[in-house]
C-alpha cells in the first residue's frame, strides 16, 4: 500500500516522494551497478541515470511488478548497455584516442574488490571479480544480482523478463564459465 | 588453479555487504537532473560528429570518393576520339557543314 502511495506522489511530480525513493533504493542500485560495471565513478553515473529514469518514465509504471524489481532492470539494463558501449569503444581504441571525447584513451581499471568483501576474502574475492569480468552479459547479471543482492531464481526471472529455470540454467553456465577461468589462474 | 582453491573463490562474495552509495548522491542526481532539465544537451550528444563509427564511415566514404575520380582521371576520352573521327568521314565524302542540301539536291 504504501509503494502504491508512493508512486501515485511521484507520479504527481511530489519532490519528496522523489527523495524517498532515491534514498530508500540508492544503495541496492548503486550496488547492482557496482557489481555489473566494476567500476566505483561508472556506478554512480549509472546509479544517477536509473532515477533520472524513473523520474521522466513513472507515468508508464503499471504496477505490474514490485518498484524494486523495475529498479533492479533498469539498473542492470543501464549498466550492460554502458559495458557494451565501452567495448564498443575499445574496438575502435586507435580512432577513440584520435577523435575520442576529452582525446582520453581507453582503459580498463585494474583489480576490481568490491568494498563489502569480508578482509580475509579480498584476495579471492579480487580473482573471482576479474572472471566474472568475462562472463557473458546475462550470466554476469544473474551472477552479481544472486550473489551480491542475495536475490531468489524467482526475484531474478522478474528482473531479467524470463524464467526461474532459464535463471537456474544462466547460473550453471556462469559458474560453469568461472570455473574454466579460474583454473587458468594462478593460485 | 586447484579444485578446492575454485571452490573458495567462488564462495568469497558470501557474506558480502552491500556497497553503499556515495555521500552527497542525491545532491548530485537533483544537480545533475536540474541540469538535463534546463535543456543543456549532454556533452556525448554534442560530439557525435567525433564517434568512431562516424569517423571511420566518413574517412571509407572520402576514400571511395577519391578512388572514383582517380579512375575517371586515368579513363581515355573515347568522346572526343569519336567526333574527330566523325569529322574526318564527314570531310572525306565532302559532307562537311553546308554540303548537305547540295548532296540531297543532287
Amino acid at each position: 500500500m504504501q509503494e502504491v502511495a508512493l508512486i501515485e506522489r511521484l507520479k504527481v511530480g511530489d519532490e519528496a516522494a522523489f527523495k524517498e525513493l532515491v534514498l530508500t533504493h540508492q544503495d541496492k542500485v548503486y550496488n547492482t551497478a557496482l557489481g555489473v560495471v566494476q567500476n566505483a565513478a561508472d556506478a554512480e553515473d549509472v546509479a544517477q541515470e536509473v532515477f533520472i529514469q524513473v523520474y521522466r518514465s513513472i507515468h508508464q509504471f503499471k504496477g505490474e511488478s514490485k518498484l524494486s524489481t523495475w529498479l533492479y532492470r533498469i539498473a542492470t539494463t543501464r549498466a550492460l548497455d554502458l559495458l557494451r558501449s565501452k567495448k564498443s569503444k575499445k574496438r575502435f581504441g586507435l580512432l577513440q584516442r584520435l577523435l575520442g571525447e576529452d582525446n582520453e584513451p581507453v582503459y580498463d581499471v585494474p583489480d576490481f574488490n568490491h568494498p563489502g568483501v569480508i578482509l580475509d576474502k579480498k584476495e579471492n574475492a579480487a580473482k573471482l571479480w576479474k572472471a566474472i569480468k568475462l562472463l557473458p552479459y546475462n550470466q554476469k547479471a544473474a551472477f552479481v544480482l544472486h550473489k551480491l543482492e542475495d536475490l531468489s531464481y524467482q526475484q531474478i526471472s522478474e528482473v531479467l523478463k524470463t524464467t526461474v529455470p532459464a535463471v537456474e540454467s544462466l547460473m550453471h553456465r556462469a559458474k560453469q564459465n568461472l570455473r574454466k577461468s579460474l583454473e587458468k589462474q594462478p593460485e | 588453479m586447484s579444485p578446492k582453491k575454485i571452490e573458495e573463490v567462488l564462495n568469497s562474495l558470501d557474506g558480502c555487504s552491500p556497497a553503499p552509495a556515495p555521500n552527497f548522491f542525491y545532491t548530485r542526481l537533483t544537480a545533475k537532473l536540474a541540469k538535463e532539465q534546463a535543456g543543456t544537451p549532454p556533452i556525448q550528444a554534442q560530439s557525435w560528429l567525433l564517434k568512431p563509427a562516424f569517423a571511420l564511415a566518413a574517412l571509407c566514404l572520402l576514400i571511395l570518393l577519391n578512388v572514383l575520380v582517380v579512375m575517371q582521371k586515368t579513363k581515355p576520352n573515347t568522346s572526343a576520339a569519336t567526333t574527330d573521327a566523325i569529322q574526318a568521314l564527314a570531310a572525306d565524302y565532302s559532307m562537311a557543314d553546308g554540303n548537305f542540301d547540295y548532296v540531297l539536291e543532287r
